[in-house]
């Protein structure tokens, strides 16, 4: 057996899917033995078809590759960064729509991490207040969004819809129930200060959590307030709410009027990205350290969740960066965030490398030209986008 | 055709304390009219909050009999202390505060032209109750003023409206007449392009709220004709004010002592303050010195203010006040009040016209002073006093460090302009660019760089000369152009970006032969290129920056955002202002 620990990243379109190989060696027995995490399964429910970054096709060879490696051993950590659909909708997917591959019976998790909000009693007993009123208030937005952008299609960038589903609280939250069911027992709700010990089986490699902070208040930024006239309120329960468009009064330009009726709408872009960056802020951030390589796993963190991290004194010079974000220019933080994950003078001469997993045409700035410039001046830089037509690439480090 | 229309006075806070009407009557001479308030340059589009139909619009009353005046239908009058003002009565008050704001910059003395609005369409259109937030802004791009309301903290079961503040419209309002005079602001990277925004749409408020004759003349006889002791023409917007902060009197005060070194280099509406208190110093200055004149009985200096000038701004006071008081019989106008009324033109003349000479792109302080100092110049040659105190101002602010910076070539022959025809100049593009062309580095374009003439200005204004008044025909030429910088602000950004310069070529029609009357040129400093990197630095650590990896010319996807994209590896930054006009900026 060799003794290398590997990171295959999939190639998932626009989305994520990490299994990670682990070599842990007991120190006890001495024995060393294959552990495998698997980060995330899932991508962007927008553009279907060979050019598009949401294609499901690509579930049935990425899964069953993953089965394969399994080789009917049991999945060790299964990590559900953040709730969007780009990071959670592969093994739900799978589980309804590939019978094929029968994950019901062969694959089996031992623990499942998942980022604290999700926790069903996340907000019991008033624990967490602020975040909760912010969520509540999220989660109304983004049904007058929905509403609206349900009567008017055609009025949807690709990036907007994208990001309307990914951040689909129902759609989620059935990936999200699924995901819990992987082992129920063993679901963990993770957070910088939660206690690890037992929610994990490696006894060689150490996990330390990074992001998020338990209460996840901070990660939510403003609303712009949106009139309920040009944008509004379905009622409780109702898919779509008609909206009949006012006609200008006399002497008043068609042209100029509906220009102004569309605008009144326009916060409803800036929202939904509040919406998309508040969960995207949610996200899992943790370091495997083994055989003194540091490895981060950074999920979809954007800038207020590596401020966050600074602020708490957590950020090390690393040799793996899972790119955050797909590579997005608001997911790899800039200046002294980035120098103490990679500094310009590598703390030691083992390497470093950085790995992305993105595709075109999903979201504007996504790939972002100038991040992966930054990223090759620090780190050996791998993109799913190299060989597109390649199921995954690995990074490997040897013990 | 005119319309006579109840407008809010000033804002309703003011109109109850110091005891006016709550409302001074406005004529609107607009050709036409229609129920809306529609006319041909602005309308009222009152949606109803919540539901977003329009609500039913005043009814357009035509003139009867031999009457030139028409009205609008207003069922429920504004009345004084009344906490609740009917939407019909607000709808029409807006449109009101609107046409007054327009027309204080339309006149001969001012910009002597209509006005054209950025956005290349006739109408722009005012939506008096636009959604529930404590704010209120102009966009280019919907052709709109837009005026939110919000929770009364005093009172939970009333709104405050913003449109019911004169002052806030009028602010709004010079926002749209400034982008149709200097669109390059619109879109400028400079902190303080963007502050002239923000000052000069404060000082547009200060001299609507002067055109309040009767809330005039009451603050002046209460005060003993002190302006320095009353905050109702240097505090703008006190309901609005007021109920963000009660410690606070109102939202802008435009009475201060800022200076550049006072502010942060990048903050736009602080350094506004700057901007706006330098102007309202010249304003009290002015006043004082007009009033101990009048009080002594003396001729009035002409080096100060011509007996033309003087003349000419009280007829015109004369006749608007008999025309807009609601008291039976016109004010006596005292010797405070005439004082002032001829400051304020004075002050609105050097302002208006100083925008029209500025030359396009990333402009700063100095170049507005430049462009203030020569266009105050060519319309008052032999009143300097002013422009003395000016240049004291701009360098004690620090908006300069010496009076020499502000030094502006004026009134001279050029042979650029010999055989030139100015009226094929102004009709023909390709002759324009032709005159570019060949005078390129007279214009300061810099070489084998493309550039836009921009259309040219004729315009024929008011004059004011010791021996008398008179119009004069100038015709504004503008050239713009891009160039790119070294960007310095970090996060992953491109090493360069680009920002507009331009110059602005005043050629005056008034002698046997076309002579140049200023040519100022935008000027790009150290200074203001790290107060760029400091302002790009703060939207990308506040995640308000949203770059597109490539060029991109459609409308921009976020609304609160500043738009950015990425062009030959040089960054491009696009409606800044607007963003700050929506978000209210960095803070």
């Amino acid at each position: 057996m060799t003794d290398n620990l590997v990171v295959r990243m999939y190639n998932v379109r626009f989305g994520d899917a990490i299994l990670i190989t682990v070599p842990d060696k007991n120190p006890s027995t001495g024995r060393t033995t294959k552990r495998r995490i698997l980060v995330d399964v899932g991508n962007s429910s927008e553009g279907t078809g060979s050019a598009g970054g949401g294609d499901d096709e690509v579930f049935e060879a990425v899964i069953g590759d993953i089965l394969d490696e399994l080789d009917g051993e049991p999945l060790d950590l299964y990590v559900m960064t953040h709730e969007h659909l780009d990071h959670a909708q592969g093994l739900f997917f799978a589980s309804a729509k590939l019978p094929d591959l029968d994950i019901a019976n062969r694959l089996k998790v031992r623990h499942v991490w998942m980022t604290a909000s999700a926790d069903l009693h996340y907000y019991d007993d008033d624990k967490h207040p602020d975040a909760e009123k912010q969520k509540r208030e999220f989660v109304e937005m983004y049904r007058r969004v929905a509403a609206l952008m349900a009567k008017r299609p055609t009025a949807a960038t690709r990036e907007f819809n994208a990001m309307l589903a990914n951040n689909n609280p129902a759609w989620t939250g059935d990936c999200v129930e699924y995901l819990r069911t992987l082992n129920s027992d063993k679901t963990h709700y993770i957070h910088r200060t939660a206690k690890l010990r037992g929610t994990h089986p490696f006894r060689e490699a150490k996990l330390s959590v990074w992001a998020p902070e338990e209460d996840t208040f901070d990660y939510y930024g403003r609303f712009k307030p949106l009139d309920a006239g040009a944008v509004p309120i379905p009622a409780a329960g109702a898919k779509r709410t008609p909206v009949a468009d006012p006609l200008p009064p006399p002497g008043v330009d068609l042209g100029a009027f509906l220009g102004l009726v569309e605008a009144r709408r326009s916060g409803v872009a800036d929202n939904l990205l509040a919406i998309d960056k508040a969960a995207n802020n949610t996200s899992v951030v943790f370091a495997l350290e083994w055989r003194g390589w540091r490895l981060l796993f950074a999920g979809d963190a954007e800038i207020r969740s590596w401020k966050t991290m600074a602020r708490e004194g957590v950020l090390k010079p690393v040799h793996f960066l899972k790119v955050s974000h797909h590579g997005s220019h608001n997911g790899t933080p800039t200046d002294a965030i980035f120098d103490a994950i990679l500094p310009a003078v590598a703390p030691d001469n083992k390497g470093r490398h950085a790995a992305i997993s993105t595709w075109r045409k999903t979201y504007s700035g996504i790939p972002h030209t100038p991040t992966n410039t930054r990223l090759k001046k620090r780190a050996t830089l791998k993109s799913t986008l190299d060989n597109p037509d390649e199921l995954f690439y690995e990074v490997t480090f040897p013990g | 055709m005119q319309v006579r229309i109840p407008v809010i006075v000033k804002d309703p806070i003011v109109t109850q304390y110091k005891d006016v009407q709550p409302t001074e009557q406005i004529t609107v001479d607009d050709g036409a009219f229609l129920d809306g308030p529609v006319s041909p340059p602005s309308t009222v589009l009152d949606f109803e909050p919540g539901i977003g139909t329009l609500a039913a619009p005043a009814r357009y009353v035509a003139p009867k009999g031999r009457s030139k005046r028409g009205t609008y239908e207003v069922k429920h009058p504004v009345s004084t202390g009344d906490p609740d003002v009917d939407h019909i009565a607000a709808a029409v008050s807006v449109f009101g505060a609107v046409h007054k704001t327009i027309k204080l910059f339309e006149e001969q003395d001012a910009l002597g032209r209509p006005v054209v609005w950025a956005f290349g369409a006739p109408q722009l259109l005012v939506v008096p109750r636009a959604g529930d937030m404590a704010n209120a802004y102009y966009e280019r791009e919907s052709h709109s003023l837009q005026f939110f309301r919000f929770s009364d903290p005093n009172d939970a079961n009333r709104w405050i409206y913003t449109c019911n503040s004169q002052d806030i419209v009028a602010h709004e309002t010079t926002h749209a007449l400034l982008d149709g005079i200097a669109p390059d602001l619109y879109s400028a990277i400079s902190p303080e392009s963007l502050a002239i925004h923000e000052g000069v749409a404060d000082l547009g408020a200060l001299l609507v709220s002067l055109r309040c004759r009767d809330l005039t003349a009451r603050v002046l006889s209460t005060t003993g004709g002190s302006i320095d002791d009353s905050s109702v023409f240097s505090g703008l917007a006190e309901e609005f004010g007021r109920a963000l902060d009660p410690e606070r009197l109102y939202l802008r005060n435009l009475n201060n002592d800022t200076t550049m070194r006072d502010v942060p280099d990048h903050e736009p509406h602080d350094l506004s303050t700057v901007l706006s208190g330098t102007f309202y110093t010249l304003l009290i200055k002015t006043y004082e010195d007009v009033r101990q004149q009048l009080a002594a009985k003396a001729l009035l200096d002409p080096h100060l203010v011509s007996a033309s000038e003087a003349t000419f701004v009280e007829q015109a006071a004369t006749v608007e006040q008999a025309d807009t008081s609601t008291r039976s019989m016109p004010l006596n106008f005292g010797v405070d009040v005439r004082a002032l009324f001829i400051a304020a033109d004075r002050l609105k003349r050097t302002l208006v016209r100083g925008l029209d000479y500025l030359p396009p792109g990333d402009v700063n302080f100095a170049d507005l002073a430049r462009a203030v100092l020569a266009s105050d110049e060519a319309s008052h040659p032999d009143s300097s006093t002013q422009r003395e105190w000016l240049i004291e101002e701009f360098v004690k602010r620090g908006i300069v460090s010496t009076p020499k910076e502000l030094d502006v070539k004026t009134n001279f022959e050029h042979a650029a302009l010999h055989g030139v025809d100015v009226d094929e100049l102004v009709a023909s593009d390709f002759a324009a660019y032709a005159f570019a062309q060949t005078n390129s580095a007279w214009l300061k374009i810099p070489r084998k760089t493309p550039f836009e003439v921009r259309p040219r200005l004729d315009v024929t204004k008011q004059y004011f000369h010791e021996e008398g008044t008179g119009l004069l025909r100038e015709v504004l030429f503008k050239v713009a152009w891009s160039e790119t910088e070294p960007n310095h602000t970090g996060h992953g950004m491109p090493k360069e970006r680009r920002y507009r310069a331009g110059t602005t070529l005043a050629i005056g029609l008034d002698r046997a032969k076309p002579y140049v009357r200023a040519l100022i040129t935008s000027s790009r400093r150290d200074r203001d290129r790290n107060a760029t990197d400091s302002l790009l630095k703060s939207l990308l650590e506040l995640e308000q920056l949203h770059v597109s990896a490539t060029p991109s010319s459609g409308p921009p996807t976020f609304h609160g955002l500043v738009a950015a994209d990425v062009g030959s590896g040089v960054l491009r930054v696009k409606g800044m202002a607007r963003m700050l006009h929506i978000t209210g900026g960095i803070r």
